[in-house]
């Protein structure tokens, strides 16, 4: 019955996919059957997982082989269930969204197509998430990497949208060779490509060896989920795809790599050396600072949040590598601890950024702009979208009671703890870290002022911004519903932390639960040490026993009164141009870490009469992209240098061509002798 | 049992709502001393907020909602992180909701709804001060959570109750060189945290270097008292954290007025005697603050205490 | 005694395969090389023959007879159908000359009889020494596609490739089943048609068919 229910959904979102472009010549019914299809699809599974996840089962299912080497069967085990349940859920939401919002592309664009890669998309998530074999885990990967292609172009009358295409799809290439080079050497040693086979086999390879793959799974799928230096794809590729897309490729798509990632190094590799966890510990506190940083800089709303999901992803490989870390030192319940911390971040990423993602494609629907400059006063129009904005922007900065600081905090316990340990690197290197994360999280703040300010704040400073409309209610369901997600992953943590549970018990045989819930399950402690605590829940609740205080005071002496009048702006009429901009916002922070971002201002000013009288001035101001211009774009002239090198080789006469085969024959046949 | 902790709890946030004034009012007066004035009375900050709040308020037809609830949030925030200090006891009631995390993220709930609140106007002198207080809070972040974290690692606890109550179980042995650089580095982002000299004019009101008075220009009336009061109060907790963290003996009703006094002098003595720094000069002060942090923890994972 | 007889007859039913092989490498004209294909072709089936009529496999008989038919009756005449539509020089037009040719041709029977020894040390069929014969077919007629600069020498070069196939099919399993036989066959016929067409409209295209000047096509 179980695994029928498991299996259901995946045909009911096939049946979406075909009954979309079936009737791709009827929109409106096309969007009906796709997205009710998956709909239908994406909350059966997140209850099947769900329940799955709560009864703690993992269940199997075969299928007859129609490969060699491919046994096709699915196992939904504690992780597996637990981010099926995330996309699901997420799933749910960008579906409702988008019953709307692809009206948006009627007449322009091919409807049916859209529901069609959008059914697609979601399946191929989660048969990568539940694939047990390397052939079939590689076959979805590669189809959800080609099927996002498609969705990136998928308005390919954009010049952006093309070249973002191609920037994605050569740097997930790489990495999925990485990742089938992974695989063969582990068939190597197995002689099957069956996850059952690595799980056995691959402790006990020689160390040299599981480095090596370590290294292999770490780039390969680190470019996937976005770590810096492999990120650059990500700022091109998310803000490029539909809004709902984009948000289902920054809340989920990207998490398959972190879940691929725990799945190799933890079951396959079996973690026992500490460096592993040191790399993913650096790399992960690189990736989240520098890709706040960037946000900081970015002035077009979708790439402020794709730049946002690389700084995420590096909260989510600190606790990894953390995780790694205490591993390695046989620390098994703290070890459960940094991988629910990590884990707990994933889902908590999905719901914030997914909600920041619709609201963005809300804003976008109303205004055609993605330019936050060009924004502005949308909180008067637009009442509902900048109310789950500000839901979001409030959990991404990781403000308590809500979802991102709890799996922020959970991430400093682990850092902590690792600072407790004997091990006197770790001792300095995870506070540091700590501090790394402290900086990060107070700069995200900081660019969501900036986000939420410019934007929804103050007077709009275009046409565009000033005849936008609200949403209709289906897009405000699905931001809603993650709005709501938001609140209770904040406030009733232990839940969460329970199902959790689960996965660290079918990771790493460690159960932390009633050692992290702690009293009656109301706080949060890491693990054994009364180190130190949380309970959101109180916090939420004292925070609401005290609105009656200040609401007293303002009626203490006299009824509550107030007058409305223009703001003061030194007696001249405030217009929008009088604002404060993005870019003037976050200059302070261009100007303090003016090394990192390298900016090359611009000032031209002509005047009608020196100096007091100014008739115009132009500002310009481009920070550089170190990683793209001082990382890529040396290693891109390098492959075309060789590329016109290798050209003399490609010569387009079919006689050499004949030679290469002919020569790899004769090599072949002399050395296969 | 249960309901006379949570009495203590709420007396202990009375208590700082009643106290926070007074304090804001000592430092003022110990500055006009400096400055060879009489000086308000020390009760002048009680008068000002009953004054605000018997005012009507003038609300700016831009506002719209954020400007209206910021003042809420801010209030409900910081008398919520009035719970989860050890003021005048070391022991917390209310205390196992939070640790020191959440004290530093509830004053990030206030300064990020403040800063909000600060470009929801649409006057440029909001959002200046609003951008400039996220930059300046953005790096004071890590020195203070680092310090903090050192302070737990020495410790073993993160909850503030237990890491008092540690470091007073410790007596004299707690003063070590990292617990010494700690203390400085504290220092510098509680004047930081605070809106004071070298990092911002608390007395300006219509300057272009304003920070914390630039966010809250649009305000008046009540909302104006809650948003003054509040801050008096987070003020008031940062020095509650300095006096019971780098002075953990001796923590009750009797001694904590003498400790909190001594800040107060010692805050008046460093704004009356430097002068404020340039805005682009603040990172390096928050900067040497990070360094000494860092230098703080190094020396503990290397000497111990 | 008859098993050495008949390795003797499949013997001596092999080397002129070889040594029409090196004539084609050495024609130097388009019809010639095509005629010598011809005889090869009629070698190959004769050699079908023989192998099956001392294995006593009859659909061997079926296979000589397909050969026949396509590869020395139906091909052939196509391609010379071709070559004198197209009417243009009749000369093959080698990139490498002749004499090198022959030597390197040479140096590849050598080389396939070295590669195939340790194979045919484990090999008991009667027709084992057409093994390495089959690889130098393949392998001059890869050579010959190299060498020669007219689309329809390419043509030739890929049937004898073909015909090497075949022929290691015949010496390593007795042949493919008939089925696969006449798949390939059919492969073979409308391959050879369809580029025979396609070199006709290379040259309707470009007034040649040297695939040498088909270099402007690359990017």
């Amino acid at each position: 019955m179980q695994s029928f229910l498991l299996i259901l959904p995946l045909f009911l979102y096939l049946a979406g996919a075909i009954s979309s472009l079936w009737f791709s010549a009827r929109p409106s019914k096309s969007v009906r059957w796709a997205f009710g299809c998956a709909l239908g699809a994406s909350f059966l599974s997140f209850l099947t997982s769900l329940s799955l996840l709560i009864s703690g089962t993992s269940l199997r299912v075969s299928f007859p082989g129609f490969l060699p080497y491919t046994r096709f069967e699915i196992l939904a085990d504690g992780l597996s269930n637990y981010f099926i349940g995330i996309i699901s859920l997420l799933a749910c939401a960008t579906t409702l969204f988008s019953f709307a919002y692809v009206r948006e592309y009627f007449g322009r664009k091919s409807v049916g197509f859209l529901g069609f890669s959008y059914n697609i998309f979601l399946l191929s998530m989660i048969l990568v998430t539940l694939a047990n074999n390397a052939l079939m885990f590689i076959i979805f990967w590669e189809l959800m990497t080609v099927i996002s292609y498609f969705l990136v172009i998928f308005e390919d009358t954009q010049e952006e949208a093309r070249r973002a295409g191609f920037i994605y799809l050569v740097m997930t290439h790489v990495g999925s060779a990485l990742i089938l080079v992974t695989f063969f050497i582990f068939f190597q040693f197995t002689n099957s490509f069956d996850f059952d086979d690595f799980r056995q086999t691959g402790p006990t390879l020689s160390v040299i060896l599981r480095s090596l793959l370590f290294l292999l799974t770490f780039i390969g799928f680190g470019t996937k989920a976005g770590i810096i230096p492999l990120h650059v794809w990500l700022p091109h590729a998310h803000p490029s795809a539909p809004s709902n897309i984009s948000a289902l490729m920054s809340g989920v798509m990207i998490k398959t790599a972190i879940y691929a990632f725990i799945r190799v190094v933890y079951s396959f590799l079996g973690a026992d050396q500490l460096w592993w966890g040191l790399v993913v510990l650096m790399i992960g506190a690189l990736s989240a600072l520098l890709g706040v940083m960037y946000a900081l800089m970015e002035h077009d709303l979708k790439r402020l949040l794709a730049y946002h999901s690389i700084e995420n992803i590096g909260i989510i490989s600190m606790g990894i590598g953390m995780a790694l870390i205490f591993l390695s030192l046989k620390h098994y319940p703290l070890a459960a601890l940094a991988t629910i911390a990590g884990l707990y971040h994933v889902m908590n990423h999905a719901m914030f950024k997914g909600l920041l993602f619709l609201c963005s494609g809300s804003i976008l629907q109303a205004t055609h702009t993605r330019n936050i400059e060009d924004l502005g006063g949308l909180i008067k129009k637009m009442p509902w979208t900048a109310f789950y904005f500000l839901i979001g922007s409030v959990s991404i900065s990781a403000l308590p009671p809500f979802n991102g600081f709890v799996s922020e905090w959970l991430t400093y316990q682990s850092l902590l703890s690792g600072g407790m340990l004997s091990s006197v690197p770790i001792k300095v290197i995870a506070p540091l870290v700590g501090a790394i994360l402290a900086l990060t999280g107070a700069l995200a703040a900081t660019c969501f002022v900036k986000a939420f300010g410019i934007t929804f704040l103050a007077l709009p400073r275009s046409e565009h911004a000033r005849k936008a409309q609200e949403a209709p209610p289906a897009m405000k369901m699905g931001m809603g519903l993650l709005a709501l997600m938001c609140g209770v992953s904040g406030v009733l943590p232990t839940f969460f932390i329970s199902l959790l549970d689960h996965v660290t018990v079918s990771l790493l045989n460690t159960s932390v639960s009633e050692k992290m819930i702690y009293p009656a399950g109301l706080a949060l402690i890491p693990v054994e040490s009364r180190f130190s605590s949380l309970s959101t829940t109180t916090l939420a609740l004292l925070l609401l026993a005290f609105l009656p205080v200040p609401w007293i005071l303002i009626r203490l002496f006299r009824p509550f009164r107030q007058r409305i009048h223009e703001t003061w702006n030194c007696g001249i009429k405030l217009n929008p141009r009088m604002e404060y901009t993005a870019t003037a916002f976050s200059n302070p922070i261009q100007m303090v870490f003016k090394k990192l971002y390298q900016p090359r201002e611009e000032v031209r000013i002509s005047y009608l009469k020196k100096p007091y009288f100014l008739k115009s001035l132009v500002y310009q101001s481009h920070i550089t992209s170190i990683f793209e211009e001082r990382l890529y774009r040396p290693i891109q002239q390098a492959i075309l240098r060789l590329s016109h090198r290798v050209r003399t080789m490609q010569t387009g006469s079919i006689h050499t061509y004949l030679a290469y085969i002919f020569m790899t024959l004769i090599l072949l046949l002399i050395f296969a002798r | 049992m249960i309901l006379t902790k949570i009495l203590l709890g709420l007396l202990q946030i009375v208590f700082l709502m009643a106290l926070a004034p007074l304090v804001q009012g000592i430092i003022k007066k110990i500055k006009a001393l400096f400055q060879s004035r009489r000086g308000p009375s020390i009760f002048q900050s009680y008068f000002d907020l009953i004054k605000f709040l018997k005012k009507d308020q003038v609300v700016s037809e831009q506002a719209s909602w954020i400007f209206h609830i910021t003042p809420y949030i801010c209030m409900i925030s910081v008398l919520t992180v009035g719970a989860l200090v050890p003021v005048i006891g070391v022991s917390v009631p209310l205390g196992f909701a939070g640790d020191a995390l959440v004290v530093v993220y509830l004053f990030a709930v206030m300064r990020f709804f403040m800063a909000l609140a600060g470009l929801d106007t649409g006057s440029a002198f909001g959002g200046m001060a609003s951008s400039r207080e996220m930059m300046v809070a953005s790096l004071a972040e890590p020195a203070l959570l680092l310090s903090l974290f050192t302070l737990a690692l020495t410790a073993g606890s993160l909850n503030l109750s237990g890491m008092v109550q540690k470091l007073a179980d410790l007596k004299i042995a707690v003063i070590s060189p990292s617990y010494l650089l700690v203390f400085v580095a504290f220092v510098m982002v509680v004047l930081a945290e605070t809106g004071r000299i070298p990092v911002d004019n608390p007395t300006t009101h219509l300057e272009l270097t304003m920070i914390h008075e630039g966010m809250i220009l649009e305000y008046s009336g009540r909302y104006l008292a809650l948003m003054e009061w509040s801050a008096w109060i987070k003020q008031l907790i940062l020095f509650t954290l300095l006096a019971n963290l780098f002075a953990p003996w001796e923590i009750h009703l009797l001694w904590y007025p003498p400790k909190i006094l001594v800040l107060a002098i010692l805050v008046a003595c460093i704004e009356s005697s430097v002068a404020k720094l340039r805005l682009f000069r603040i990172p390096d002060l928050l900067a040497v603050s990070t360094a000494l942090s860092i230098l703080a923890l190094i020396t503990l994972v290397l000497k111990g205490l | 005694m008859i098993a050495e007889t008949a390795e003797q007859i499949l013997n001596l039913l092999t080397t002129p395969l070889l040594i029409l092989s090196l004539m084609i490498v050495g024609q130097s004209r388009i019809g010639a090389s095509i005629r010598l294909y011809t005889f090869q072709s009629a070698n190959l089936a004769l050699l079908c023959f023989a192998v099956g009529y001392f294995e006593q496999e009859f659909s061997l008989y079926w296979v000589g007879l397909l050969t026949l038919v396509i590869k020395v009756v139906l091909i052939p005449t196509v391609l010379l159908y071709i070559v004198n539509k197209i009417k243009v020089a009749r000369e093959v037009e080698q990139l490498i000359g002749a004499p090198s040719s022959l030597i390197i041709s040479a140096a590849l029977i050598g080389l396939s009889y070295y590669t195939t020894r340790p194979i045919l040390e484990d090999l008991y069929v009667v027709t084992k020494d057409c093994l390495p014969v089959s690889i130098a077919l393949v392998l001059i007629g890869l050579f010959i596609m190299i060498g020669r600069k007219k689309a329809v020498m390419q043509i030739v070069g890929l049937l004898i490739m073909e015909n090497g196939i075949f022929l290691a099919a015949l010496a390593t399993t007795l042949g493919m089943p008939l089925a696969v036989e006449l798949g390939i066959f059919f492969d073979l016929l409308v391959g050879a048609l369809i580029m025979g067409i396609l070199v006709y409209h290379i040259n309707q295209t470009f007034e040649t068919i040297d695939v040498d000047k088909l270099t402007r096509l690359k990017g």
